[in-house]
């Protein structure tokens, strides 16, 4: 499934960026999607002209989801459509959230990022991956330019998302 | 040959999934934000109970009393899991920030495993404990089942030498040491400490450092099982035996263990120094800083709220007044910090000097409350994170050591009025 794409071109976004702590008395996603990306009034937008109910993905630079622990980062990001955040690499925690959450999280090199970035100016690029085959398309449907990236997942995040969240594969 | 880490997950590997070392859990920590969720994952599978509940507590800080209706929800799910459950639970009138009431009531020894659902509980490592922030999904499971798991540990060797001159404090060692790794340098590694200026410092100067390694990465920092670590134990009342003590020691690193690298850093030339940007690595020495007006300044949070820090910032403010234009807010870390600084006179020290005493809690440094900024505004703060927004939105924070924020305080500005290089 092709799925728009929101640029955060920043290194180590936080978390506290991704859902601000005013938001952490509640923990529903829908509820926390309100918060996502608070003080980033440019990357709000962005997040709310992706195509109405459709699933995203977030865009960005290294160290992604620093900071604290709260997954209702992860959570937040899920509430306003996000499937995946396609990055350079994580901090632990987010990485381990995401994963236990069912968010996606697929690094790539750097040199990779710095292209999709570049092929993301004009706001037309678009993302579909596939975790069977561990394979990463894009295009972009304006200039027509197309690409295709691995990525991986290790051999237990994959058990745990092919099992439907953390609890879910400690149980099985 | 093994390093410290290696030595505490194996000594608590049950099994490996896929991997990676799964590993039993000694001691489980709750509070009022990430846990609650965890509490409705484990009633979605119809059993909240936890694997040991004396293994596990819980206590409200974040945000304490409870400040509206949605946080007062919050508590009340903790507090009523924690009472059915038969876990500990640290209230009102009795709590403060958890990294300092467990490390103060003992609940942490060396070489065990320690989780909460918080970034900060590698403030542990100080004890020589395997202490690892997780997020909420990862707690449920160590709630239930009292396992986590981990990555196989790597860990770099941090060797910090050298004296500390007058005015400089772990504080100011823990910038330098996340200057030097950068927020991403550590990321999935442990750090090890040794060399003379950790060997110097006394307990609670190693939870700070500890404390703030997390900000450049790290999944936990580790100090030695040394004296300072039984005089500790000591001071707060825990008969430790000789044979205990040969049990903790075995679990220092060996010589010649095998680290990813070794790194040397020294200390001996290192100025007060304060953060500059929005990223706890962009660290510079405070009378480098273009001088920069304060709205507010805050002692306290799981870095730097405990008996040491309020002694030095006590005697640092000498008869001062805080600056006009200055809102000064002194946050003890605990219930029991608080009752010795009002012991001790320290809290009257404050409150005369202009000082507002709250009561203990994490509120400021996250932004929830007891001390949040508005838009534009400037906090000088000896919390952990000066990232953008995170004690309001719009606000500016600069990150630096009590003794430095009592200066703030009185001059009503941070760094030099005189130069204006930064870098």
């Amino acid at each position: 499934m092709w799925m728009n794409v929101v640029v955060v071109d920043q290194s180590a976004v936080n978390t506290d960026q991704i859902i601000p702590g005013e938001f952490l008395t509640d923990d529903r996603k829908e509820f926390l999607a309100k918060g996502l990306f608070a003080g980033m009034a440019e990357i709000r937008s962005a997040v709310f002209d992706t195509n109405g109910n459709a699933l995203w993905v977030v865009l960005a630079r290294d160290n992604f989801g620093s900071g604290s622990s709260r997954e209702h980062a992860v959570w937040a990001l899920q509430g306003a459509g996000c499937a995946a955040v396609v990055a350079q690499d994580f901090a632990r925690i987010f990485r381990r959230n995401a994963v236990n959450s069912g968010l996606l999280p697929i690094a790539l090199p750097e040199n990779c990022i710095a292209e999709l970035i570049a092929h993301a100016q004009n706001q037309d690029l678009q993302i579909c991956y596939d975790i069977s085959t561990y394979t990463l398309q894009a295009r972009n449907t304006t200039s027509g330019w197309e690409s295709q990236y691995s990525w991986a997942l290790t051999a237990f995040e994959r058990f745990v998302v092919n099992a439907g969240g953390l609890l879910e594969a400690m149980e099985s | 040959m093994k390093t410290m880490a290696q030595k505490i997950i194996d000594a608590h590997t049950t099994q490996t999934l896929h991997g990676e070392p799964v590993i039993s859990i000694d001691k489980v920590f709750c509070h009022e934000v990430t846990t609650p969720a965890a509490i409705r994952l484990l009633q979605e599978r119809g059993n909240t109970e936890p694997f040991a509940a004396n293994q596990v507590k819980a206590i409200l800080d974040h945000v304490t009393p409870s400040k509206d209706t949605a946080s007062a929800k919050q508590a009340k799910t903790l507090r009523d899991w924690a009472h059915t459950q038969g876990v500990e639970f640290f209230d009102v009138g009795n709590n403060g920030v958890g990294h300092v009431v467990f490390a103060e009531r003992g609940e942490i020894k060396p070489g065990m495993t320690v989780i909460m659902g918080d970034s900060h509980t590698c403030t542990h490592g100080a004890f020589g404990a395997y202490a690892f922030g997780v997020g909420t999904t990862d707690l449920a499971l160590a709630i239930s089942q009292g396992k986590a798991v981990v990555n196989a540990p790597a860990s770099v060797q941090v060797e910090i030498n050298g004296a500390l001159s007058a005015g400089v404090e772990a504080k100011d060692v823990a910038l330098c040491v996340i200057k030097y790794f950068g927020v991403h340098g550590a990321t999935d590694q442990v750090l090890e400490f040794t060399g003379s200026t950790i060997e110097k410092m006394v307990m609670e100067e190693r939870t700070t450092l500890c404390n703030m390694m997390v900000e450049c990465g790290a999944t936990t920092a580790l100090c030695p099982i040394d004296t300072q670590t039984f005089a500790y134990f000591a001071e707060i009342g825990i008969k430790v035996s000789e044979a205990e003590k040969s049990a903790w020691k075995a679990f220092n690193a060996d010589i010649n263990a095998p680290y990813t690298t070794h790194v040397q850093i020294d200390v001996s030339t290192l100025e007060p120094s304060v953060t500059w940007g929005d990223r706890p690595d962009q660290v510079v020495a405070l009378r480098k800083l273009p001088k920069t007006k304060v709205n507010q300044v805050w002692i306290g949070s799981c870095t730097n709220g405990r008996i040491s820090d309020l002694r030095k910032a006590a005697q640092a403010i000498r008869g001062a007044q805080v600056a006009e234009g200055v809102r000064a807010i002194v946050t003890p870390a605990s219930t029991k910090i608080w009752q010795q600084a009002l012991r001790e006179g320290l809290l009257a020290t404050f409150a005369e000097a202009g000082f507002c005493v709250t009561n203990p809690g994490c509120g400021a440094c996250i932004g929830m409350s007891g001390g949040v900024m508005a838009p534009g505004e400037v906090c000088a703060s000896t919390s952990n994170r000066n990232f953008a927004g995170r004690m309001g939105a719009g606000a500016t924070v600069h990150l630096l050591s009590p003794i430095s924020a009592v200066r703030a305080a009185i001059q009503g500005y941070i760094g030099n009025d005189k130069e204006t290089v930064c870098g």
